[in-house]
């Protein structure tokens, strides 16, 4: 690959629009973060698609300068998987939030990290559904009271990142929005891996969750130890399953063939030497052969 | 006399061969230059149980499948009992059926008279003496029917002895011999059946294909290089087609999750600068209704062609119906904007997908191809499809108009000029937000009501320069019938039949269902005395349709509407023409 002949500012990278967030949420972390990562990837913008699909967090595709779709939602990586299996050469990332990624669009993630979809999907997790004002989300703790767990919250949350893993993503990482330095570093790496990276960023809402999550979370996140080997699938599942804290890090990271790779390859069997049949030539098929 | 025009129902279980029988004389006919029609009818078993294959092969033009069989092959009765009041013989009709079955038959029952020639055949025995197998029945068979009704003899064999071609030399010459028995015990059966017996002249070979192939030829003559669905009958083999050929154009398909992610694929593909297609039927489509109205909002280009099946819900998966029209023109929230397209034969499943793609990348549009399981299922031949079927491209901005990219500019006829990712300068962020012209959202009732007034702008001239529409029959009619779809067949059908006669029937059949073809439409109200609307849906979707922005004749305005289930027949159609034709005796004083 040559040399990028333009170097990027993180701030070449905004749009004119003001996010919509409300004072001290977390997403802005995570847009700044995207901004640095993909300053310092040097992505050229027209060359790069974000989508997303409906929730606060969804807003951001609205704030870069590449071309950005804020789809419905639970859909962002339905949409993302028809972007990057039809155009390959693209660099493609999905944002959302908990309530997008985990509940309506829940099905999209096993199939995504299933066939190694090569995009990049940040989860922004508060444990919260904030656009519609605070209802229960399928990552808020059990117990939790809010607007639509009166008595608190009868479920259990689900894990994201141990989801993922399970269901086959190459690159599984937590971060923390509240790290921006840590965060930036696991977004560039998510998006230079080849494969499905998928990232659960911890990003507390401020409205919904009060201070409280935000102190809790800090209070519970740990980083990874410095000699952890992200190659053994059994330890980063094992992380996954401690409840005191929460760890973050690349816990998990792969190669093996993207579905992209995959289908390339198809293309290949079926053109035998890239000749491609006109239209008659493929009408010939239904003439009956005798 | 000889016929020239001969229908022939095979029944059988799972390993009888009926549909093999039905495929080479389908292949016999279309190597002769014959008009073939075929269709095949199963149980519910996934695999096994009752199978039925009908072709239709003739020398003239045929139009849909023929009302009754001349000719029923029977292997075992208790099978055909699966398929009553779906295959009917006509009453003189020549019913040949397996010799060691003694069920006792009630001819009325299948709609044979009097004068219907019953013949026992030891399909079996025959099988077993030349061949050394009973797998060999259907071989039998059509050495049978090729030497009694003049089927193409010789394309037969030459198909049989494709098909065995790459088994053992035995098993070819087992099948030889008894294809040879068959048409040897023909020779020494004593019943006269001459008057059955099929006259043409053989032809140049035709094509024989079903609407599904055609309509996934159809979307990679119009460049579609990306194609994302979910497996649903009846649609699923325009997946299977290309699955096969979209990589050999270079393309590719994903088979996706659930509809859902099909349409989002859909979407995204198309918003990435790539031609993009899902096809589904009726439960798919509901599935994919929010998504539409995001292709709207967001104009995006977008392809489903919608295969109908009998419902509601899972409904009648394997049978045709047309009452997917609301769900077409209305599903999904707020106002959304589509086209909506009938292919009304499997020709036509090919020209209509490349007419959605043409319309879906010039007006940034979603267009919906409604065709149904009757068209989409039937293979039937067709002379080399028109090639020349011109193919669109989506307006991309000129260097000057990227300096201030507005993605959703309002212009006089509504369309925008789009640009794709990898275009320099041409970023910018969508949504299924309201935006302004920059692509920026909005909740401002002003902009709305500009925006959508642009979106729904474009309907206009796709009205004016996509205006398929078919008209049988003479100018001045005291009948005319509006119909869509595979209803088509026999409705063209029973009117050129009527016309022949002198009688005075006219039809009108548009391919573009939205936005309707109202001008034309109201031409040929004008033209005619009586009207009626002939549809396949239950709670009568299409006249109901037409009520919503059209006055119908009052008073010379009928309706005939049944559920799907059942193909249409020439007789229906027929016996609503004999019914209404008396009371148009006086032309009608105010027209439209």
């Amino acid at each position: 690959m040559s040399a990028p002949e333009v170097t990027y500012k993180p701030g070449d990278f905004k749009t004119d629009l003001k996010p919509v967030w409300c004072p001290g949420c977390g997403d802005f972390g995570v847009l700044n973060a995207l901004y640095r990562a993909m300053a310092s990837l040097s992505l050229e913008p027209w060359n790069t698609v974000i989508l997303s699909g409906i929730g606060c967090s969804s807003r951001l595709p609205g704030y870069v300068a590449t071309y950005g779709f804020n789809s419905v939602h639970g859909r962002a990586l339905a949409l993302a998987t028809g972007v990057k299996v039809a155009r390959p050469d693209l660099t493609v990332i999905a944002v959302g939030g908990d309530g997008d990624g985990m509940a309506i669009g829940g099905n999209h993630l096993m199939h995504s990290c299933r066939r190694n979809l090569d995009v990049t999907y940040i989860l922004m997790d508060n444990e919260i559904y904030g656009l519609t004002k605070g209802q229960t989300a399928p990552t808020t703790p059990t117990g939790d009271k809010t607007k639509s767990s009166y008595w608190g919250n009868p479920e259990p949350a689900v894990d994201p990142v141990e989801l993922a893993i399970s269901t086959g993503a190459t690159f599984v990482a937590r971060g923390f929005s509240g790290d921006l330095k840590n965060l930036t570093a696991m977004i560039q790496r998510g998006i230079e891996h080849r494969g499905f990276s998928f990232i659960n960023v911890m990003s507390p809402c401020v409205t919904w969750r009060g201070d409280s999550q935000y102190q809790l979370l800090k209070a519970k996140l740990q980083e990874l130890p410095e000699d952890y080997d992200p190659t053994n699938r059994a330890s980063a599942v094992k992380y996954t399953r401690e409840t005191d804290v929460l760890t973050t890090g690349v816990l998990y990271e792969a190669g093996g063939p993207t579905i992209g790779d995959r289908v390339e390859h198809i293309r290949m069997m079926a053109q035998e030497g890239g000749k491609v049949p006109t239209t008659r030539e493929i009408l010939e098929r239904f003439m009956p052969s005798m | 006399m000889p016929r020239s025009d001969l229908s022939i129902a095979m029944v059988g279980s799972g390993g009888d061969g009926v549909v093999t029988m039905g495929d080479m004389i389908a292949q016999a006919g279309a190597r002769d230059g014959l008009n073939v029609i075929k269709v095949e009818a199963y149980g519910p078993q996934i695999r096994g149980g009752e199978s039925s294959t009908t072709v239709r092969v003739a020398a003239n033009d045929i139009y849909a499948q023929a009302d009754h069989v001349d000719i029923l092959v029977v292997f075992n009765w208790k099978d055909f009992a699966r398929f009553k009041g779906e295959i009917t013989v006509a009453p003189d009709a020549i019913i040949l059926s397996e010799a060691k079955d003694e069920t006792e038959v009630d001819g009325a029952d299948l709609g044979a008279g009097p004068n219907a020639t019953w013949i026992k055949v030891p399909f079996i025995d025959l099988a077993k003496e030349s061949a050394g197998t009973t797998l060999a029945k259907n071989i039998v068979t059509l050495g049978l029917l090729s030497e009694l009704f003049n089927l193409p003899q010789k394309p037969l064999k030459r198909a049989i002895e494709k098909k065995f071609s790459k088994k053992k030399a035995e098993v070819l010459e087992a099948n030889i011999k008894g294809f040879t028995a068959g048409i040897d015990f023909a020779k020494t059966l004593g019943e006269d059946v001459g008057d059955r017996r099929l006259e043409y002249t053989p032809g140049e070979p035709r094509l024989l294909m079903s609407g599904n192939e055609a309509a996934a030829v159809g979307a990679i003559h119009a460049g579609c290089r990306f194609f994302a669905g979910y497996p649903i009958t009846p649609s699923s083999e325009v997946l299977h087609f290309l699955s096969e050929w979209l990589p050999k154009a270079g393309g590719s398909v994903v088979q996706t999750e659930d509809e859902l992610a099909a349409i989002g694929a859909v979407i995204g593909g198309s918003f990435a600068g790539v031609k993009s297609m899902t096809a589904t039927s009726g439960p798919g489509l509901a599935l994919m209704t929010e998504m539409l109205g995001l292709a709207a909002m967001a104009e995006v280009p977008a392809v489903i062609f919608d295969v109908q099946r009998g419902g509601p819900s899972t409904g009648l998966p394997t049978k045709s119906e047309q009452s997917d029209l609301w769900q077409a023109l209305y599903g999904s929230h707020g106002d959304a904007p589509r086209v909506v397209l009938a292919p009304a034969d499997v020709e036509d499943c090919f020209h209509s997908t490349v007419d959605a793609f043409n319309i879906a990348e010039e007006y940034q549009i979603p267009v919906i191809v409604l065709s149904d399981q009757n068209i989409a299922q039937r293979r039937e031949t067709l002379s080399m499809l028109t090639l020349d079927h011109e193919v669109k491209e989506r307006l991309a901005p000129t260097a000057e108009q990227l300096e201030d990219y507005k993605r959703y500019e309002i212009t006089p006829n509504g369309v925008s000029p789009m640009t794709w990712p990898g275009i320099k300068g041409g970023q910018y962020q969508t949504n299924g937000l309201e935006h302004d012209e920059y692509g920026r959202p909005t909740s401002m009732h002003l902009v709305h009501e500009k925006m959508n007034e642009k979106r729904y702008r474009k309907l206009r001239p796709i009205r004016d320069d996509y205006h398929f529409i078919r008209q049988y029959g003479p100018d001045d009619a005291d009948l005319g019938i509006l119909c869509w779809g595979s209803s088509k067949g026999p409705v063209k059908e029973a009117v050129l039949k009527a016309n022949a006669r002198g009688v005075k029937v006219a039809a009108f059949v548009p391919q573009v269902l939205y936005p309707f073809p109202k001008h034309e439409f109201e031409e040929f109200l004008r033209r005619i005395k009586e009207f009626i609307v002939i549809e396949l849906s239950f709670s009568a979707q299409f006249y109901k349709y037409l009520r919503t922005f059209l006055e119908l004749p009052e008073g010379h305005t009928h309706i005939f509407k049944r559920s799907g289930g059942k193909n249409l027949t020439v007789a229906e159609v027929e016996e609503q023409i004999a019914a209404i034709l008396p009371r148009a005796a006086t032309k009608r004083e105010v027209l439209v």
